[in-house]
C-alpha cells in the first residue's frame, strides 16, 4: 500500500509535458548542441528536399543496445525541414519530456520563422497550384509513436557509415563494439537489393517490422541480417497507386515516387522473379 | 489455506475476464455493431440479420466493384441490399469482418491495434482512414475500458472466413 501511494505521488508530481513553443525561432534550433544529420535511406515526400538535426542533452548518450531500437534521453530534440522548389515550407519538430512521451509540432514557415501550425494539421496552398500537407499530430503519432524506435531516421542501419564516428565520439552507449571501426550494415546480395530494401525499410519499416502492424509482410531490416522474402507484388500494387484507400506509405505522400518504383520494379521483377 | 491462494487468484481472472466479455457483449449488442457488421438476408417478414454471418462483413460472394454514380437530388448513401456495403462522396466501403479470423478478421489484430483504430479513426491506427458509416466520433469517445471489452468480446466470437473487399475511392470528377 505504502509502494502504491509513493507511485501516486509521484504520476501527481510528474510535471506534464511541456508545451512546445509558438515560433520555431524559439525551439533552439541553431543552438550549440544541434548537429545535422541525414540518413541513407531517403523517405519519399513527394519530392521535397529535407534537412535533419539532432539535439542531445549535454553529456547525454543514445542507448544503442537493442541495435534496430535506440532509446534516447529525456530532452532529445530533434527537427525536420521541408523544402519545395528551393524554399521552406514546413519545419517538424519533437522532443522527448521527462516524463518519457514525445511531442509533436509542425511549423509553416512565414517570412524569416516559422509559426506553429494548429494540431488538426492543415493544407497549405503552393504556388502552381500544388498542395501540402502539413500532418496532423496524430499523423505524426502514427508513423513515429508504433516503431521500433520513434526517431527513425537517426538510427544504426539510416546513418551507416556516419556511426563509427559518433561512436568513437561517445555518443552511443551499449552498442556493438565492432560499429567503432566497421559500419552496421545489412546483408544485402547486389547492390540494387541493397538499394530497394533499404527504400522500404525507410517508407514501410515504421508500421511493417515484427511486432507492427498484424500484416504478413515484413519490411524493416535488422542490422547484420538478410532481408525476409516478401511479396513483392503486393509491395509494388501498394506503391505504385495513390488511390487514398489503398496506397502505401498512407499518409504523408500524394504523388507516386517513380524513380523509387522503378527500383523495386527492377529488384522484384529481375533480381526475385521466382 | 495457502494452497488455495492460487487457485482463487485463477478463479478470480477468469471470472474477470469472463465480465469483461460480457460487457462486450452487451455494448456491441447496444451500440448497433450488427447493423452494419451482420448482412441481412430476406426474410420471411423482410430483411434480416443472417446470424449464420453473424459480426462477419461485406459478404465476399456479393460482388460490387464501383460506387453509384452521384445523382441529382437530395439522397447522398446509397445502401447495398446486405446492408453492409455503402456508396457515398468517399466512394464505396464495406463493413469489416470483426470475426477472429486469422486470415480475414480480427485473428491477428492485437487489443492495442483495435483501440487505435477507433482512437485514431485510422485502420491500426496508421493506414487508410476509417470510412463512413462507421461512427468513428461516436465510439472513439468510449473509455479504454469499454473499447477493450468490444474487443475481448469479440476475439471470443467463432471464427467466420470472409474476405471483404477493399474500399474504392470516388471516380476522379
Amino acid at each position: 500500500m505504502h509502494r502504491l501511494a509513493l507511485l501516486l505521488l509521484f504520476l501527481l508530481a510528474a510535471p506534464a509535458g511541456a508545451a512546445l513553443p509558438e515560433r520555431l525561432s524559439e525551439t533552439g534550433l541553431g543552438g550549440p548542441d544541434v548537429r545535422a544529420f541525414e540518413p541513407r535511406f531517403a523517405l519519399w515526400s513527394d519530392g521535397a528536399a529535407k534537412r535533419r538535426w539532432i539535439a542531445l542533452p549535454p553529456g547525454a548518450q543514445v542507448d544503442a543496445s537493442r541495435p534496430d531500437a535506440w532509446r534516447f534521453p529525456a530532452g532529445t530534440r530533434l527537427w525536420k525541414e521541408f523544402s519545395v522548389d528551393g524554399r521552406p515550407v514546413e519545419t517538424r519538430h519533437f522532443v522527448l519530456g521527462d516524463d518519457g512521451r514525445w511531442e509533436f509540432a509542425s511549423y509553416v514557415w512565414q517570412g524569416d520563422d516559422a509559426i506553429r501550425a494548429p494540431a488538426r494539421g492543415q493544407v497549405l496552398a503552393l504556388p502552381g497550384g500544388r498542395r501540402y500537407d502539413v500532418p496532423s499530430t496524430g499523423d505524426c503519432m502514427a508513423c513515429h509513436a508504433g516503431a521500433r524506435s520513434p526517431v527513425l531516421g537517426f538510427a544504426a542501419l539510416q546513418l551507416g557509415p556516419a556511426v563509427p564516428a559518433l561512436m568513437r565520439e561517445g555518443l552511443l552507449k551499449g552498442a556493438p563494439v565492432s560499429w567503432a571501426t566497421r559500419a552496421p550494415d545489412f546483408i544485402a546480395a547486389s547492390h540494387v537489393e541493397h538499394l530497394a530494401r533499404g527504400y522500404l525499410h525507410a517508407n514501410c519499416g515504421h508500421c511493417h517490422f515484427d511486432g507492427g502492424v498484424p500484416v504478413p509482410l515484413r519490411l524493416a531490416l535488422d542490422v547484420g541480417a538478410r532481408p525476409v522474402l516478401v511479396d513483392g507484388a503486393a509491395v509494388l500494387r501498394r506503391a505504385g497507386t495513390r488511390n487514398p484507400y489503398q496506397q502505401m506509405p498512407p499518409l504523408g505522400t500524394r504523388e507516386i515516387d517513380a524513380q523509387g518504383l522503378a527500383l523495386l520494379a527492377h529488384h522484384f521483377n529481375q533480381e526475385h522473379r521466382p | 489455506m495457502k494452497s488455495l491462494i492460487p487457485m482463487l487468484l485463477l478463479l478470480a481472472g477468469a471470472a474477470q475476464a469472463t465480465d469483461r466479455i460480457e460487457r462486450g457483449r452487451y455494448l456491441v449488442n447496444t451500440s448497433g455493431c450488427t447493423d452494419c457488421h451482420t448482412p441481412l438476408k430476406m426474410g420471411a417478414h423482410g430483411p434480416e440479420p443472417d446470424l449464420a454471418r453473424s459480426l462477419s462483413g461485406h459478404p465476399e460472394s456479393f460482388v460490387i466493384t464501383a460506387p453509384v454514380a452521384p445523382r441529382a437530388g437530395p439522397w447522398m448513401v446509397t445502401i447495398a441490399a446486405t446492408g453492409t456495403a455503402y456508396s457515398g462522396p468517399w466512394g464505396l466501403s464495406f463493413a469489416a469482418n470483426l470475426t477472429p479470423d486469422v486470415e480475414t478478421g480480427l485473428g491477428r489484430w492485437s487489443e492495442n491495434d483495435f483501440l487505435q483504430t477507433v482512437r485514431t479513426g485510422r485502420h491500426l491506427g496508421r493506414g487508410r482512414p476509417v470510412l463512413p458509416p462507421m461512427p468513428i466520433p461516436v465510439y472513439s469517445q468510449m473509455t479504454d475500458d469499454d473499447l477493450k471489452a468490444v474487443f475481448a468480446y469479440l476475439k471470443s466470437l467463432p471464427p467466420i472466413r470472409n474476405q471483404v473487399p477493399e474500399p474504392v475511392a470516388p471516380a476522379q470528377p
